[in-house]
C-alpha cells in the first residue's frame, strides 16, 4: 500500500514541505516597494519581526526611520501624497539619497536648487523626461542668459526691417550710413504710430536702400472711426493706406527699386534731391495724387508719368520746375523771353477773342522760331479744346442755340476756363525717332540715345533727323529679348550671369544685369504697343504742354520733355509725321 | 553656278554637332549675321554654298533659333505678336547664340 502509494503519488512526501513560511519572506526584497506594499507587506509587517533592516526596503523618509517608528508592532507607513520631488525637498534631499536611489531619479546635489524652482512652475512632469534635461536647460539658460537677449535687443535696434533681406544682416547694417538708419528709424516709428505721414527730409541722405523703404509694405490704416454710428459709411473705409513719402531736400541720387513697389503711395516728395532720371516704374504708383520732383537734375520725365490714371485718384498736382530740363531753344536766347502769365498770354483772352494766334508781336525770332511755331500749335489746341468744353457746357445746362456760346456770365467762364487748365496735358512736337540696336545701344557708332543727349545734339537732332534713319524690322521681339524675358522669367536671374561663359562679350553681361533691374522694378512696358520688354528698340522725346501748377512760367517751360521708348522697331509714333519746326 | 544659287529658295544652317536644318532664305535673312554671310557681295564661302556652318551652336539651340526665324517672318508686320515661348533651360545658351546670330 505504501510502496503503491508511494508509486501512486510520488510527490507525497514533498507535500508536507510547502506550508512552511520562510520560503515567503525571501520575495519582499526583490519586488518594488510601491508594487509590494499592498499584498506582501502587509503580512510582512504584521509578523513580529521588525528587526529586519527596514530603511532598506521601505521608501520611508529619513526623518522618519527612528527605531521608536519600528517599536510598535503594526506599523504605519507615512505616505507623502505629491511629486516626488516635493517629497525629496521635504525630506532633505542628501540625507535621503540613498534611499531615494531605488525610487526614482534624484536630483543632484549641485543641479538641485535650479531644477526645483523651475519644475514649481512646470506643473506638469513627464515621466519620461530625464533630470538630465532639466538640469541641462537650466544650466544653459544660466550661461546664455546674459548674452542672448542683448544680442536680440541689439538686432533690432539697429535692423529694424522685418527682414527679408537674403543673408549677412550684419553687413547690410553695416553699409547703410548714419543718416540711413535714421531714416529707418522714422520709418519705423511711422509704423508704430500707424502716421501715415512718412517724413524723411532734410536728412542728407546719399541713398535710400531697399530694407528701409520696404516696412512701409506692412503699414496699415488706422481705423479712427470706429466708434462712429454703426451705420454710417465710414465704418466701411478701407484698410488701405495712404502712404505720404517725403524724401525732399536729401542728396539721393537714384530712388530704391522698392518705392515702386508701394502702390499706395499718394503723395511723394522727392524736391531738392540730385535725381537725373525718374524711372518708368513710377507707373506702378497707381494712387499717386501729388508728386513733386522739383530741383533735381532730370532732363526729361518718364512718359509713363502721363499714364497714371485719371479719376479719383489722378495726379493732381505735379510740380516739375525747376529742372534742368532738355531744351530746344539754346538756353541763351531763351535768357532773352520774358516770363508769362499762363492765362494773359496763350490762354483764355487770346482764345476768347477767336482771334488766330499771331506769334508776330511775341518776342520769338530767330533761333527760338520752333518755340514761336510750338506755341502757335498750343494755341490752335486750346482754342479747340475751350469751343469743345464751352458747347459741351451749354449742351450740359440747356442744350440751347449759339447765341449763347458769346455771353458768358463771369462764373460760367470761369468753370470753363478751370476746367480747360485741368485738362490733360497737350502734346505738341515729337523728336524723330531713334533707333536702337538688339541691347540698346544706339545703331551708330558715337551716336547717343536722345535720354543722354545734350541740348545742343538734341536741337541737332530735332533740325536734321536723318542722324538717326529710319529702321525697318519684325514686329516681334528679338530673339535676344525673348532669351532674356524667359532668363528673367527663372528664380535664379542674379545668379545667371555665372553661367554664361568666360568670355562672354560684355554687352551679354550687361544685358543679364539690365533684365535683373528690370525685373526689380516691376518690369517695363511698351509705350506704344504696351507689351513687357527688357531692351528699349526706339526711343524718341515728345514735348507735352503740361498744365503746371504755378500759372507764370518762362517761354521754354511751356513743354516739357517725355522719354518715350518702344520695344521694337515697328513701335514708333503712329500717324503721320510730325513736322519739325 | 553661283547666280543659280543664290536663287535657291532654301539655305542650309548647321549646327557644330551635324544637325542641318534647310531654313527659307527670308527667313534665315531675318538674322543679320547670316543676312551678311549670305549677301554674295561679301563673297562669303556660305554664300557660294548656300550653307552655314556654326561652330559655337549646337543642334538643340540651333532648332529653337530656326523655330525663331519663321516665328519673327510670321510676325513681321503683325499688330499684337505673342511672345514665342523659349525652354527655360536654353534661355543663355539662345542669349548667346541670339548676339552670335544678330537677331
Amino acid at each position: 500500500m505504501s510502496e503503491q502509494d508511494e508509486a501512486l503519488f510520488p510527490g507525497s512526501t514533498d507535500e508536507q514541505m510547502p506550508s512552511s513560511p520562510p520560503s515567503l519572506p525571501s520575495r519582499p526584497p526583490m519586488d518594488p516597494p510601491v508594487l509590494s506594499r499592498k499584498r506582501t507587506r502587509a503580512s510582512d509587517l504584521s509578523s513580529n519581526h521588525p528587526s529586519s533592516d527596514p530603511a532598506f526596503f521601505s521608501s520611508d523618509d529619513a526623518s522618519n526611520d527612528n527605531v521608536e517608528n519600528y517599536q510598535d508592532g503594526k506599523r504605519r507607513k507615512k505616505q507623502f501624497r505629491g511629486a516626488w520631488w516635493d517629497r525629496a525637498m521635504y525630506s532633505g534631499a542628501s540625507q535621503s539619497a540613498s534611499a531615494d536611489a531605488s525610487i526614482g531619479p534624484v536630483p543632484s546635489r549641485d543641479g538641485g536648487k535650479t531644477q526645483f524652482t523651475r519644475n514649481f512652475d512646470s506643473g506638469v512632469w513627464m515621466g519620461s523626461d530625464s533630470t538630465d534635461a532639466s538640469t541641462e536647460l537650466a544650466s544653459s539658460q544660466e550661461r546664455g542668459g546674459a548674452t542672448a537677449p542683448s544680442m536680440n535687443f541689439a538686432s533690432l535696434n539697429h535692423q529694424p526691417q522685418y527682414s527679408n533681406m537674403p543673408a549677412a544682416p550684419t553687413s547690410s547694417v553695416d553699409k547703410r550710413g548714419e543718416a540711413e538708419r535714421e531714416a529707418a528709424r522714422i520709418v519705423d516709428k511711422a509704423l508704430e504710430m500707424q502716421a501715415q505721414r512718412v517724413d524723411l527730409s532734410g536728412l542728407n541722405l546719399t541713398e535710400v536702400s531697399d530694407s528701409t523703404i520696404s516696412p512701409l509694405h506692412s503699414m496699415v490704416r488706422y481705423a479712427q472711426h470706429l466708434d462712429d454710428q454703426s451705420d454710417s459709411p465710414r465704418e466701411y473705409f478701407t484698410f488701405l493706406p495712404t502712404i505720404q513719402l517725403f524724401l525732399s531736400s536729401n542728396r539721393l541720387r537714384r530712388l530704391p527699386n522698392e518705392l515702386f513697389n508701394l502702390d499706395n503711395i499718394t503723395v511723394l516728395s522727392l524736391r531738392n534731391n540730385k535725381l537725373t532720371e525718374i524711372p518708368s516704374c513710377i507707373r506702378n504708383l497707381r494712387n499717386l495724387v501729388e508728386l513733386n520732383v522739383s530741383g533735381n537734375k532730370l532732363r526729361h520725365l518718364p512718359y509713363e508719368l502721363l499714364s497714371i490714371p485719371d479719376g479719383d485718384t489722378r495726379l493732381s498736382r505735379l510740380t516739375i520746375l525747376p529742372n534742368p530740363f532738355a531744351q530746344i531753344i539754346p538756353t541763351a536766347d531763351a535768357a532773352k523771353l520774358p516770363i508769362i502769365d499762363i492765362h494773359q498770354f496763350i490762354g483764355i483772352e487770346a482764345i476768347k477773342e477767336d482771334s488766330t494766334m499771331s506769334t508776330a508781336n511775341w518776342p520769338l525770332r530767330g533761333q527760338t522760331s520752333r518755340l514761336a511755331g510750338w506755341v502757335t500749335i498750343l494755341g490752335e489746341q486750346m482754342r479747340g479744346r475751350w469751343k469743345w468744353s464751352k458747347r459741351s457746357y451749354h449742351q450740359s445746362m440747356d442744350g440751347d442755340s449759339n447765341e449763347h456760346l458769346l455771353r458768358l456770365s463771369p462764373k460760367e467762364d470761369y468753370m470753363i476756363r478751370r476746367q480747360l487748365l485741368k485738362a490733360r496735358p497737350m502734346l505738341i512736337a515729337s523728336s524723330p525717332v531713334a533707333y536702337l540696336n538688339l541691347f540698346g545701344s544706339p545703331n551708330q557708332l558715337g551716336a547717343r540715345a536722345p535720354s543722354a543727349m545734350t541740348d545742343e545734339e538734341l536741337q541737332g537732332f530735332f533740325d536734321d533727323p536723318s542722324t538717326s534713319p529710319a529702321q525697318d524690322g519684325p514686329k516681334a521681339h528679338s530673339l535676344v529679348e525673348l532669351a532674356l524675358k524667359e532668363c528673367s522669367a527663372s528664380d535664379s536671374l542674379s545668379q545667371l550671369h555665372t553661367l554664361l561663359p568666360e568670355d562672354s562679350p560684355r554687352h551679354v553681361v550687361d544685358a543679364l544685369d539690365n533684365a535683373q533691374q528690370v525685373k526689380q522694378t516691376g518690369g517695363k512696358r511698351c509705350s506704344v504697343c504696351g507689351r513687357s520688354y527688357v531692351i528699349p528698340r526706339t526711343e524718341w522725346i515728345e514735348y507735352w504742354h503740361y498744365v503746371p501748377g504755378e500759372m507764370k512760367c518762362s517761354f521754354s517751360e511751356l513743354f516739357v520733355p517725355f522719354l518715350r521708348k518702344g520695344c521694337s522697331w515697328k513701335c514708333v509714333p503712329d500717324g503721320n509725321p510730325r513736322t519739325w519746326f | 553656278m553661283a547666280e543659280e544659287n543664290q536663287q535657291s529658295d532654301y539655305v542650309t544652317l548647321v549646327s557644330n554637332d551635324g544637325f542641318e536644318f534647310k531654313v527659307q532664305r527670308s527667313a534665315a535673312c531675318i538674322a543679320g549675321a547670316i543676312k551678311k554671310m549670305l549677301d554674295p557681295s561679301n563673297n562669303f564661302v556660305e554664300a557660294r554654298e548656300n550653307r552655314c556652318h556654326f561652330e559655337s551652336i549646337n543642334g538643340i539651340v540651333l532648332e529653337k533659333v530656326c523655330e525663331y526665324l519663321y516665328y519673327a517672318e510670321k510676325h513681321k508686320d503683325a499688330k499684337d505678336v505673342p511672345d514665342m515661348d523659349l525652354p527655360p533651360e536654353l534661355c543663355l545658351e539662345l542669349l548667346m547664340a541670339a548676339d552670335f546670330l544678330n537677331c
